[in-house]
């Protein structure tokens, strides 16, 4: 038999579920879904040169459209669902319950970073769809010159708008867009992939027992790595919403991303200056695009740093979150 | 309802609320005084009582509620329910609440809204959805509303939702912050009358609301608060009584002919003036029976 989880987990799981599902039923969330989509197996098609490397725009274009546009959906999500519902009294709705408010944003948290998961999770198959589009070089008896690879580039093309009919009919039927657009996307792109096996990147049917992807699976890791960010941003947006509005918690977040990339160049500085950026996420970390180039691939040792890394981040900014909720006023 | 980890240990004879000298000062960003919303408010409510807060806008009603139920902390004075702190899970698990205006949140169907409440309470999944079934019949929540967002429901629908949430953990204490706001005569009278059958099946309610009427139909007690202070207090009997002036008699079953008779009667008992009328219904009631006569209600 099961065993009951204990209160405070259920009411964790109970606010991250519905903030999980009100989160994919935003229209703007689908929206954000869709163009990083869309702009990310685009790029290949409309790209006009290859960056020194085939494949290579495409891929450092992908992860840069996941990472800005997933940047959105977190500050957004946690926005409308944290700082909104303090606004609105539907949080303290919740409160006057028997959950703590330690619960309720740890289940915030978890809600959004559902989301982003998600989100993520379609985004990284945009990621893969575009670099196997992105042009090679072929060199052979009937043709020599670079090619785009058709065949992924229209079926991954194809796939958002097949999963936005897949949730209007679901609207329809039961006001269900965003749930049924994210869950069809997220089960189509695998399927997309396992299809797009039976297919040369020439576009050529190349049978059955010839079966191969053709992914780069190298770019799996950094794009974890991505996620792996946004779920620290994640974790800040949720801290800040706590006594700031969508837009600010954004622009703080936004802020202390772009100053992480300066992390790095800090070691030499006063410090005061040290210290100042030893607080903010280094960004560099997890942003590994360079280390593909070439046929390089990102080590599992710095992968685990990195992660690890994040997890300091999210435990930070919880700590920081429940302290400022602690005392709110609702 | 798994209430294994929240079971109060409070004295059986505890009052339901009891509310000693609050005081509630917002501060602004420096820690400055801004406003003294709540200066002094005490209250009691005993178990079956239907409390009525009257005042007026910025009176402080909602801050006074919001610190009973331990989401705004006061300034000072304490807040006791069921014998127990307010933060206590125990006391809280025991407590039903609708806030003002029934924010939820709008992308989210009803029957989710309730499933999300159940998950807070710590329910049981099978009695969770044999509440949420009764609960929707209740308020008048069909099915096909049931799967809508929430988000597309009028003003009236989204507060029986509310209603519906307030009562999903068959709480004994139930506050209700102005609860038939926006709501047509049909469903106030519904909200009237489970507010009455609430009282009577011994729950205790503590309600705020501007409507005089509503609080005189429902209320077994009253508090009016004024400027953060309670200005009157006890049995509505008792506040509403007048002391002097013209004694009211109601005769029933007396034959038109008599009426003058009884008059002259009780002129030559001294009275300076008597007056004989047939008493008016309320609006509200004459509206409903005409909603009923059509077939709408």
């Amino acid at each position: 038999m099961k065993a009951p989880l204990p209160p405070f987990l259920r009411a964790v799981a109970a606010v991250a579920r519905a903030t999980a599902v009100e989160g994919l039923q935003r229209p703007v969330v689908v929206l954000i879904a869709l163009a990083g989509f869309e702009l990310s197996v685009l790029q290949p098609v409309l790209q006009l040169h290859s960056f020194g490397e085939p494949g290579r725009l495409a891929r450092d274009s992908a992860m840069a459209f996941m990472l800005v546009f997933g940047l959105v959906a977190a500050a957004f999500c946690s926005g409308e669902g944290f700082s909104r519902e303090l606004r609105d009294g539907t949080a303290a709705a919740s409160l006057a319950g028997p959950v703590s408010r330690t619960s309720f944003v740890i289940g915030k948290f978890l809600g959004v970073l559902s989301v982003v998961a998600v989100f993520c999770w379609c985004l990284s198959w945009a990621a893969l769809f575009a670099a196997r589009t992105a042009e090679n070089f072929v060199d052979d008896e009937a043709f020599a010159g670079l090619v785009r690879d058709a065949v992924c580039g229209t079926v991954s093309i194809a796939l958002p708008p097949l999963a936005l009919a897949i949730g209007a009919v679901a609207d329809w039927r039961r006001r269900r867009l965003g749930l049924w657009f994210f869950s069809s996307l997220s089960a189509m792109c695998p399927a997309a992939a396992a299809l797009l096996g039976f297919f040369s990147r020439a576009g050529v049917f190349a049978g059955f027992a010839a079966w191969n992807p053709g992914l780069d699976w190298r770019l799996a890791l950094p794009l974890a790595l991505v996620f792996a960010l946004l779920a620290a941003v994640c974790a800040w947006t949720t801290a800040f919403s706590t006594r700031l509005q969508t837009g600010a918690s954004l622009a703080l977040v936004s802020a202390m991303l772009g100053l992480g990339f300066f992390a790095g160049a800090a070691a030499g500085s006063p410090p005061l200056l040290r210290a100042f950026f030893a607080v903010l996420p280094d960004t560099g970390a997890f942003w590994q695009a360079d280390a593909l180039r070439s046929g390089g691939v990102v080590s599992a040792h710095a992968a685990a740093g990195a992660v690890f890394y994040a997890l300091l981040h999210i435990v930070a900014a919880l700590c920081f979150a429940t302290a400022s909720f602690k005392n709110k006023d609702l | 309802m798994d209430n294994t980890s929240v079971q109060p240990c409070a004295p059986a004879s505890a009052p339901v609320l009891e509310a000693t000298d609050l005081h509630k000062t917002f501060r602004d960003f420096w820690g400055r005084p801004r406003a003294e919303a709540v200066r002094g408010v005490s209250l009691r409510a005993e178990k079956g009582e239907v409390l009525g807060i009257l005042g007026p806008n910025g009176s402080g009603k909602s801050t006074t509620i919001k610190m009973i139920l331990g989401l705004t902390r006061p300034t000072g004075g304490s807040v006791r329910i069921f014998g127990l702190p307010s933060s206590a899970k125990g006391a809280r698990a025991r407590i039903g609440y609708l806030p003002e205006l029934s924010q939820l949140h709008p992308f989210l169907t009803p029957r989710e809204t309730l499933f999300y409440a159940a998950g807070l309470f710590n329910m049981e999944k099978a009695a969770a959805r044999e509440r949420v079934g009764q609960l929707l019949e209740k308020v008048g929540i069909s099915s096909a509303d049931a799967d809508r967002k929430v988000g597309e429901f009028s003003k009236g629908m989204a507060r029986r939702v509310g209603l519906a949430r307030a009562l999903l953990n068959d709480p004994d204490f139930v506050v209700l912050d102005e609860p038939t706001s926006g709501l047509d005569p049909v469903g106030r009278r519904e909200v009237k009358d489970l507010v009455r059958g609430l009282g009577a099946e011994g729950r205790t309610v503590l309600m705020s609301s501007h409507l005089l009427a509503e609080v005189q139909d429902v209320c077994s007690r009253v508090a009016v608060l004024v400027r953060g202070l309670v200005r009157a207090e006890g049995s509505l009997p008792g506040l509403l009584e007048m002391r002097s002036g013209p004694v009211r008699f109601d005769a029933e079953g007396l034959p038109e002919e008599k009426t003058g008779a009884a008059c002259d009667a009780l002129r030559a008992l001294g009275a300076a003036s008597v007056a004989a009328s047939r008493p008016t219904r309320q609006l509200e009631d004459f509206f409903l029976e005409l909603l009923r006569r059509s077939g709408e209600a």
